[in-house]
């Protein structure tokens, strides 16, 4: 059975994915981190029932998906969300990269969005900062709707790629020599 | 067009309207169905979701580290006298935009708004008089705030939404300029601080450190010789001011600075509290709780004696003593409860007393999170022979007294137990203070 303090440890681990999976639902930073939270005194409150860490990250994943769209449902505006089979596969494929140690991606990125010009780290500023909505980012920018959905999905294509490059060159500076 | 057909960029512009909310009905069906069967367009989303909340966690921590520069002036066409004066009207320009900007940041640094208040507390402004009774709304400029009691809390709203509030015995001086900066002489500063500019981050001194603050949530504990940050999101730089040595303690984590600068200093993670904890004075108690002690002996089991403390000053200054005794941990390191948690209480007064019964809690990640009290009737609980009466107090009976109306949130970290009389005839004495989780099957 997992110990009080490997089940935070195991969580904290996963942090970032839970409320990516939470965040695909509810959109909205602070509620993933919420719901984050919730999910972590829920697992501290049934003590002893995991019995390793996979469990635990699979049962966080599904509590935490289950909470966000209660979220939702209980919001008085309409709000759409993907297929409920989409999620769940979602969340399968994204519960098999808890293997992979978030703190490096997290470091990648930073130095990426270091390497953006200006113009760009404005518009993501904007966007994830300030968690303004697209609508806001474009009437900041005076620029249109459409130009800011494009250049966002550009963005996190070049954010994506860039994050792979310096992963695999720490990966390469890491790997042992051979023989 | 068929969705699994669509072209990355447009399916990426897809994903990226689905997130901010802006698709339809069918548009959502549509990409469900990509979805499903695209394992590109999955992996678009995740690394979206994932730089998404980085970037929020960012910033927490932190405005983008460059800020934005200046768009190159241009040389245009045109005599030279012409260049000159645009070059001299642009930078009078500057000036004025220059002095503007400093004047509108310091008015925004300097007015800071007390949203609630609970107990005692006064406010010295700088090079004025001391003035009590403080009630919320009340406008602060550069001066002294000074929360007396361990039951007492202020908190402070800056302009830009950043939320400061001291609980318990503690000092905070706020000063003047375009840059926050706060001194935490002594007690304990719970930070909800909005992301700061990249160049002026919120500095809170201590008399052992300096803490770093770019936006984030965060408590933070002064004593004389030692302060204690604890980070609940985000991340701060604690400097220790005896050597200079910086360590940037993550969510999650605590970090302790001393004069000592022999050990390293470091943060570690904020280790989970137990569900269940008890106190019978067995042994003397830890220093920093509130009573004199009495070892067993034939007047009764080992004890806590009430000490005097300050539980509210009148608008002219005077203080309203109450009797009290205190167990406390400043790092929320009691127990961690739940509303249908119990605390069991065992105490004795000389005379028939109301015990004010008060318990302060950390969130679960740290953090101020609220003071919940209660008032006992001098007959409450079960008495024995000797006068001692023991209750088993459910937590979800004690109102949320500060902030006004807060609930006990599952997971809470208890880090004060506050129990006091209000009169000099009360010689109140406690002989066990308990907290038992909510499936122990304590009498209610």
């Amino acid at each position: 059975m997992l110990a009080q303090a490997d089940i935070v440890r195991t969580l904290l681990a996963g942090r970032m994915r839970i409320s990516a999976s939470v965040w695909v639902i509810v959109r909205d930073a602070q509620a993933a981190e919420d719901i984050f939270q919730n999910v972590t005194v829920k697992a501290l409150a049934g003590g002893g029932q995991f019995e390793c860490a996979a469990q635990l990250v699979s049962w966080a994943h599904v509590t935490a998906r289950h909470e966000a769209l209660n979220l939702i449902r209980s919001r008085k505006a309409r709000v759409l969300v993907l297929d409920a089979a989409v999620l769940e596969l979602l969340e399968s494929e994204w519960v098999r990269e808890a293997a992979r140690p978030e703190g490096d991606r997290v470091e990648a990125l930073r130095q990426c969005l270091d390497a953006l010009p200006d113009e760009s780290r404005r518009v993501l500023r904007l966007r994830y900062f300030e968690e303004r909505s697209c609508a806001e980012v474009s009437q900041a920018l005076g620029v249109g709707l459409d130009a800011i959905y494009q250049r966002l999905s550009r963005l996190h294509r070049a954010l994506a790629q860039c994050i792979e490059r310096r992963l695999a060159g720490q990966a390469q500076r890491t790997s042992p020599e051979a023989p | 067009m068929n969705p699994n057909q669509m072209p990355p960029e447009r399916r990426d512009q897809l994903l990226v309207r689905y997130l901010d909310g802006n698709l339809s009905t069918a548009e959502v069906d549509a990409l469900s169905a990509l979805l499903k069967t695209d394992a590109d367009a999955r992996a678009s989303l995740w690394d979206m979701a994932m730089q998404a909340l980085t970037m929020a966690d960012l910033a927490r921590e932190q405005a983008i580290k460059a800020p934005l520069r200046a768009q190159p002036v241009r040389e245009t066409g045109g005599p030279r006298r012409w260049k000159r004066a645009a070059v001299a009207v642009t930078a009078a320009a500057a000036v004025i935009v220059g002095a503007v900007a400093f004047w509108l940041s310091r008015e925004r640094a300097e007015i800071i708004t007390l949203t609630q208040v609970s107990g005692a507390a006064s406010w010295s402004p700088e090079g004025g008089q001391a003035e009590s009774g403080l009630k919320p709304g009340a406008q602060m400029r550069a001066g002294t705030l000074s929360v007396e009691g361990a039951a007492s809390s202020a908190q402070l709203r800056f302009a830009d939404g950043s939320v400061v509030t001291v609980a318990g015995d503690s000092e905070l001086a706020l000063s003047h300029g375009a840059q926050r900066q706060l001194a935490l002489r002594r007690g304990s500063l719970t930070g909800d601080v909005r992301p700061q500019p990249a160049d002026r981050p919120m500095l809170i001194r201590t008399p052992t450190a300096e803490v770093e603050v770019m936006g984030t949530r965060f408590l933070l504990v002064a004593q004389s010789g030692e302060t204690q940050l604890s980070v609940e999101s985000g991340r701060v730089r604690l400097r220790r001011l005896a050597d200079g040595s910086t360590v940037d303690v993550p969510q999650g984590h605590v970090a302790v600075a001393t004069l000592d600068t022999a050990a390293r200093l470091e943060s570690r993670q904020l280790p989970p509290a137990p569900s269940a904890w008890q106190q019978t004075f067995d042994q003397p108690p830890p220093a920093t709780w509130r009573g004199e002690y009495t070892a067993a002996d034939a007047a009764g089991p080992g004890r806590l004696r009430n000490l005097l403390d300050v539980s509210i000053r009148r608008a002219d200054g005077t203080p309203i003593p109450a009797y009290t005794v205190e167990v406390r941990d400043s790092s929320g390191s009691i127990a961690s409860v739940w509303p249908d948690s119990v605390l069991r209480l065992r105490w004795r007064t000389a005379t028939r007393q109301e015990l004010l019964v008060l318990v302060g809690v950390h969130h679960p990640t740290g953090g101020f999170a609220g003071n919940f009290q209660t008032t006992l009737k001098p007959d409450a609980g079960r008495a024995d022979a000797a006068g001692w009466r023991t209750l088993d107090l459910p937590l979800a009976s004690l109102e949320g007294k500060f902030p006004a109306g807060v609930r006990l949130q599952p997971g809470s970290r208890v880090f004060l137990v506050y129990l006091a009389c209000y009169s000099p005839k009360a010689e109140l004495e406690v002989a066990e203070v308990a907290i038992m989780p909510p499936s122990s099957g304590a009498s209610r």
